[in-house]
C-alpha cells in the first residue's frame, strides 16, 4: 500500500462500508417510490425517502465520491419539494427518481474487489440524470396549477416509524457459528449445576443424621450423673450442628436459585443465538418489486406483485440461496405467465396481472409459494416440445399425465420459451429451483390450471442450522439420522427375520426390505447388542430401499449442526457433525449417500475393498466409473464394461458421482447429462476444474445427440460425447480403451 | 466426588511476563504420554481441557487420527501424539485412567489441533541453548521430532520440535 495518497484517498475498507450502506438506503429508495407510484398522493413515505438520500448523501462526502453526493443531494431536494407540497410526483417523475436511485448503485464501488466495475457511468450521464431531477423540482416550462393540497396526512414523528426494521449489521457466518458454539457449551456447562445441587443434598441429609444422632445421644445420656463439662460440651456442640444445617440449607437454596437462573439464561441465550440465524423474509426479497415492475414495462404488461409473509422468519442460508430460483420465478411468471392487457382483458380478467409471493411456517416446514392469475402452462404444447427436444418419443410423450409433463419443466435445459429473448429462457430451465430446493432437503411442486394460472409451492426446512434426528448408536457410538429423510423406525423380533439367499430381510408395507448391519456399512467396529429385538431405520432413496439394523435406538433430538472440519474433506455417509446435550459428539448420516453406501456393500462389491485392492496390484484391472440417473442403462453399460475386464462402479446422479471421483481412484467416468440434482455437464466442469481430478477423462453419453449438444459437451470439457445408441456400436468401447490405456 | 468436567483453560497457561528472560529464553509444557515425559513450547499450546468422549470417524483408519471432539462448543479433530512419536501404546497399564487423561489444544496457523495426553504437569523457563546442550537417545521413529531434551523432577524430558509435523497431521485427517 502506497502511503502518499494514503490521506485523502478512503481505504477499501471505508468503501465496503459505504457500500454496504448504499445497498440498504437503495432498497427503502426503491420501495418507497414504487409505493408512490401506486399511491400517488400518500405522503407518509417521503420522510424515509428523504432521510435515505440523506443518508447517502452524507457517507458519500465521507469517502470521496462527489458524482454520488451529487446525485444524492438531487434527490433529496425532489423529496423535500415534494414534502413542502411545491412538487407532486407524477408517473414520469418517478420514472426518473428510480433512474436516480440505479445511479447511486452504480457509482458505489462493487462490493467485491474482484467484481467488474459494472458500467462505470460517463459524466454526461451523470450531468444528463442531474438536470432531469432538477427539472422535477423547478420545472423550465410553466409550473402546472397548484393542485388542491393534498389532504393533510400526519406526519409519523422523525423517530424511525413503529415497525421499521432494525440497524442492520453485517456479521460474518463464522462468527455466527462461534457464538452459536459457546451458547450451546454455556447450555452444556449449566447442565453441570443440578447434579452437583443434588451431591449438596446428600450432604443436607447425612448432616441431618447427624444431628440426630446428637439428640438421641443427649437423650439416653439424661438422668445418668454427668460431669458437668460434658453437658456444656454436648449442648455446644448441638448448637454447632443446628447453625451449619441453617447455614447449609441457605446455601443450597441460594445455589438452587442460581442454578435456575443460569439455566435459563443458558437457555435463552442459546434461543437467541440460534434466532441470529433467522432473518425476515423481506430481507430476501427487496429487489423483487422492482424487477417485476421494470420487466412488465419492457414487455407492456400491468403486473402487481404482491408479497405476503414478509416477516416470516427464514434461515440466512436458505434465503440466501433462495434469491436466485425466485427471481427466476418472477421472470418466468411476468414473462410467460401473464398476458397483455388486451389478452386479459378478452379473457374477462383484469387488464394488470397479480403475482403472489408468499412465505409462512407451516407444519415446521418453510412453505414458499409463487402464484400468478396469468393463462397457465400449456400442457399440450409441452407434450410437443418433449418430443421435438427428443426426451421422449410421441407415444411416451401422449401417455405421460399431466402433472408427469409439467414435471418436464425442471429437467436442465427444458425451455418453454417459444423466443430466447434476454428477459427469460436463456435455456436455464426451472431445474435452478428444484436443485435448490433439494440441495436444501426439500421439495417443489406445481399445480396450474389453464388459463387461470400457475403456482409453484416450495417446501424448505425452516433452517439449516438446526435439524430434528434420531440418534441410534452404531459400533457403540452415537449417529444422528435426519428425521426428514428417515423411512419407518422399526423393532422386530429376531423371529421376523427371513432369509433368502444368505441374506436377511424384513417385511414392511407388505414389501421385504433387506437388512444390512449399519456398521459394515460405516466401516467401523460393531458394537454390543444384547437385545430381543432388532432396531431397524429404513432408507430410501429413488432406487433402493434398506432397512439399516444399528444396536439401539438413543432419543430423538434437535441438534445443532456443525459443518465437518474442512480438513477432514469428505467423509462417506457423513454429512455434518453436532453436540448431544452432555457436550458429547454425534456424526449425522448422509441418507443418500448411506443408502448408495448399502447398496454398494449388498452388491458384494464394497467399493472400499476394492480400491485397497487395487492398490496393492495397481496395474491390474483399469477402473471406470458409470454415472446414470437410469438403473438400466448403469446396468447395461456396467455389464458392457465388466464383459471387457474393467473394474466397473456406478453412482446414481451427478452428484453420487461427484463424491465417487474424489473418493476412489477411478481411470475413466461415463456420465449421463440430464441427471437430478447435478447434471452431466456440471460434474464434467467440476471434474476438470479439480486439481487432482483434472486429467481423469470423461465420457458424455446422453439421449441428445445434436451437434450443439456435443459442442456443450466438448466445451465443457468432456474427452468424448456419445448418443445413447451409440453405446453399443465398436467405436464406444474404442474410445474407452483408448482414453483408459492414456498414462 | 471425582471432579467434573472443568471447561476452563487451567490457569497453568495464563503467562508470566514479568521477569526479564535471557535472549533464549523459551517457555514449556511438560506433560506425559505413557510412561514418556514430553514438552512442546508453550507458544503454541491455546488451552487444556478435560478429556471429553471421543468420536472416531467412519471410514477413516489412519492410527493417527483418534476422531472429533468438543473443545468448547466446536468440534476439533483429536490427534494420538504418542502414534506419531511411536511410543508404545499407552493405554494398558502404563496409561493414566481415562479420566485423568486431558486434552492438549494446540494451535497453527489458525488451525486447532487437540492431542490426548495423559497427563499434565507444569509450565517452566528453559532456555534453547540448555535443551540443546544434553545429548538425547530418543527411540527409532521419534527422532524427526525431537528438538533436545531437559531434565524435570528426576525425569528426562523430551522436547518436541514440532516444525513439519503439521503436513503429516494433515495428511492423517484425509
Amino acid at each position: 500500500m502506497s502511503s502518499d495518497s494514503q490521506l485523502d484517498a478512503p481505504d477499501a475498507f471505508m468503501l465496503q462500508l459505504f457500500r454496504t450502506e448504499v445497498e440498504t438506503q437503495v432498497a427503502l429508495l426503491n420501495d418507497g417510490l414504487l409505493a408512490l407510484e401506486r399511491e400517488p398522493h400518500t405522503t407518509t413515505g417521503l420522510t424515509t425517502l428523504m432521510r435515505a438520500a440523506h443518508s447517502i448523501k452524507g457517507a458519500a462526502r465521507v469517502v470521496h465520491l462527489a458524482a454520488a453526493e451529487q446525485v444524492a443531494h438531487a434527490l433529496e431536494d425532489c423529496f423535500v419539494a415534494a414534502q413542502s407540497g411545491t412538487v407532486h410526483f407524477t408517473g414520469k417523475h418517478i420514472e426518473g427518481l428510480l433512474r436516480g436511485v440505479d445511479m447511486l448503485l452504480r457509482l458505489a464501488p462493487a462490493s467485491q474487489p474482484g467484481e467488474t466495475p459494472a458500467q462505470a457511468p460517463q459524466s454526461a450521464e451523470i450531468e444528463a440524470l442531474l438536470s432531469t431531477l432538477a427539472e422535477i423540482v423547478t420545472p423550465t416550462v410553466a409550473p402546472s396549477p397548484p393542485v388542491l393540497p393534498p389532504p393533510v396526512t400526519l406526519e409519523p414523528s422523525r423517530f424511525p416509524e413503529p415497525g421499521s426494521k432494525d440497524r442492520v449489521l453485517r456479521v460474518t457466518a463464522e462468527h455466527l457459528h462461534q457464538l452459536l458454539g459457546l451458547a450451546g457449551e454455556s447450555l452444556v456447562a449449566s447442565r453441570w449445576l443440578p447434579p452437583y445441587i443434588e451431591s449438596l443434598r446428600h450432604v443436607k441429609k447425612s448432616q441431618m443424621a447427624l444431628s440426630e444422632m446428637l439428640d438421641t445421644l443427649w437423650d439416653s445420656l439424661q438422668g445418668l450423673p454427668l460431669p458437668a463439662h460434658v453437658a456444656t460440651y454436648m449442648q455446644a456442640a448441638q448448637r454447632q450442628v443446628t447453625a451449619c444445617r441453617q447455614t447449609l440449607a441457605e446455601r443450597l437454596s441460594e445455589l438452587e436459585l442460581f442454578g435456575h437462573r443460569a439455566d435459563t439464561l443458558a437457555d435463552r441465550l442459546y434461543r437467541a443465538a440460534l434466532a441470529s440465524h433467522m432473518r425476515p423474509f423481506e430481507d430476501g426479497v427487496q429487489g423483487f418489486p422492482r424487477m417485476v415492475r421494470d420487466l412488465a414495462r419492457q414487455l407492456d404488461k400491468q403486473v402487481q406483485l404482491e408479497i405476503l409473509g414478509r416477516v416470516t422468519a427464514v434461515d440466512r442460508d436458505i434465503l440466501e440461496r433462495l434469491e436466485a430460483p425466485l427471481s427466476h420465478l418472477l421472470r418466468n411468471a411476468v414473462v410467460h405467465g401473464i398476458e397483455t392487457p388486451a389478452e386479459r382483458l378478452a379473457a374477462g380478467k383484469v387488464a394488470t396481472g397479480t403475482i403472489r409471493l408468499e412465505a409462512r411456517h407451516q407444519d415446521g416446514m418453510l412453505a414458499i409459494s409463487v402464484t400468478d392469475d396469468g393463462c397457465g402452462a400449456d400442457v399440450a404444447q409441452l407434450r410437443q416440445r418433449i418430443v421435438t427436444q427428443q426426451l421422449a418419443s410421441a407415444e411416451v410423450a401422449q401417455a405421460l399425465s399431466d402433472a408427469e409433463v409439467i414435471e418436464f419443466l425442471f429437467l436442465p435445459a427444458f425451455s418453454t420459451a417459444t423466443m430466447v429473448t434476454e428477459l427469460a429462457g436463456r435455456g436455464v430451465g426451472l431445474d435452478v429451483v428444484r436443485s435448490m430446493a433439494q440441495t436444501v432437503g426439500g421439495s417443489v411442486h406445481t399445480r396450474t390450471v389453464p388459463g387461470q394460472g400457475m403456482g409453484f409451492y416450495l417446501q424448505l426446512p425452516l433452517t439449516l442450522s438446526v435439524v430434528r434426528a434420531l440418534l441410534a448408536e452404531i459400533g457403540g457410538e452415537p449417529y444422528a439420522f435426519p428425521l426428514a429423510r428417515l423411512d419407518r423406525v422399526l423393532l422386530v423380533p429376531h423371529t421376523d427375520v427371513a432369509v433368502y439367499e444368505d441374506s436377511q430381510y424384513v417385511t414392511v408395507d407388505d414389501e421385504p426390505v433387506r437388512l444390512v448391519a449399519a456398521h459394515e456399512v460405516l466401516d467401523v467396529q460393531p458394537g454390543s447388542t444384547q437385545e430381543e429385538t432388532l432396531a431397524i431405520i429404513v432408507l430410501s432413496d429413488r432406487y433402493d430401499r434398506y432397512g439399516l439394523v444399528v444396536e439401539r435406538f438413543l432419543d430423538e433430538t434437535d441438534l445443532v449442526v456443525h459443518p465437518l472440519d474442512a480438513r477432514l474433506g469428505k467423509i462417506p455417509d457423513i454429512s455434518a457433525a453436532a453436540l448431544l446435550e452432555d457436550g458429547s459428539p454425534v456424526l449425522i448420516i448422509d441418507v443418500e449417500d448411506m443408502v448408495r453406501s448399502a447398496a454398494t456393500l449388498l452388491s458384494g462389491r464394497p467399493w472400499r475393498m476394492q480400491r485397497a485392492a487395487v492398490q496393492a496390484t495397481a496395474s491390474s484391472r483399469k477402473r471406470v466409473l458409470v454415472v446414470d440417473d437410469s438403473l438400466t442403462v448403469r446396468t447395461g453399460q456396467r455389464q458392457l464394461l465388466e464383459q471387457q475386464g474393467y473394474a466397473v462402479e456406478v453412482a446414481g446422479d451427478g452428484m453420487e458421482g461427484w463424491n465417487a471421483v474424489r473418493l476412489g481412484h477411478y481411470d475413466l467416468v461415463i456420465t449421463d447429462v440430464d441427471m437430478p440434482r447435478l447434471d452431466g455437464f456440471e460434474l464434467v466442469r467440476r471434474i476438470k476444474h479439480d486439481v487432482h481430478l483434472q486429467h481423469l477423462p470423461v465420457i458424455l453419453v446422453s439421449y441428445k445427440g445434436r451437434p450443439e449438444d456435443r459442442q456443450r459437451g466438448i466445451a465443457v470439457g468432456a474427452q468424448a460425447y456419445f448418443s445413447k445408441s451409440d453405446v453399443h456400436e465398436p467405436v464406444f468401447l474404442q474410445t474407452v480403451m483408448a482414453l483408459v490405456a492414456k498414462p | 466426588m471425582e471432579q467434573q468436567a472443568n471447561w476452563h483453560p487451567t490457569s497453568l497457561l495464563v503467562q508470566e511476563q514479568d521477569a526479564p528472560r535471557a535472549a533464549d529464553a523459551l517457555s514449556v509444557l511438560i506433560f506425559r504420554l505413557g510412561t514418556r515425559h514430553v514438552a512442546l513450547p508453550t507458544a503454541i499450546c491455546k488451552e487444556v481441557a478435560e478429556r471429553g468422549p471421543i468420536h472416531t470417524l467412519p471410514h477413516r483408519r489412519h492410527p493417527l487420527l483418534l476422531g472429533l471432539v468438543n473443545i468448547r462448543g466446536t468440534l476439533q479433530p483429536c490427534l494420538s501424539l504418542s502414534q506419531l512419536l511411536g511410543l508404545p501404546r499407552g493405554d494398558d497399564e502404563t496409561a493414566s485412567p481415562r479420566s485423568a487423561q486431558q486434552f492438549l489444544v494446540v494451535e497453527n496457523q489458525g488451525d486447532l489441533w487437540v492431542f490426548l495426553v495423559d497427563a499434565i504437569y507444569s509450565i517452566q523457563d528453559m532456555t534453547i541453548t540448555a535443551i540443546q546442550s544434553v545429548p538425547t537417545t530418543p527411540e527409532a521413529g521419534m527422532a524427526p521430532y525431537v528438538g533436545g531434551s531437559f531434565s524435570y523432577e528426576a525425569h528426562d524430558v523430551l522436547y518436541l520440535d514440532l516444525e513439519g509435523v503439521w503436513t503429516t497431521l494433515r495428511k492423517a485427517m484425509q
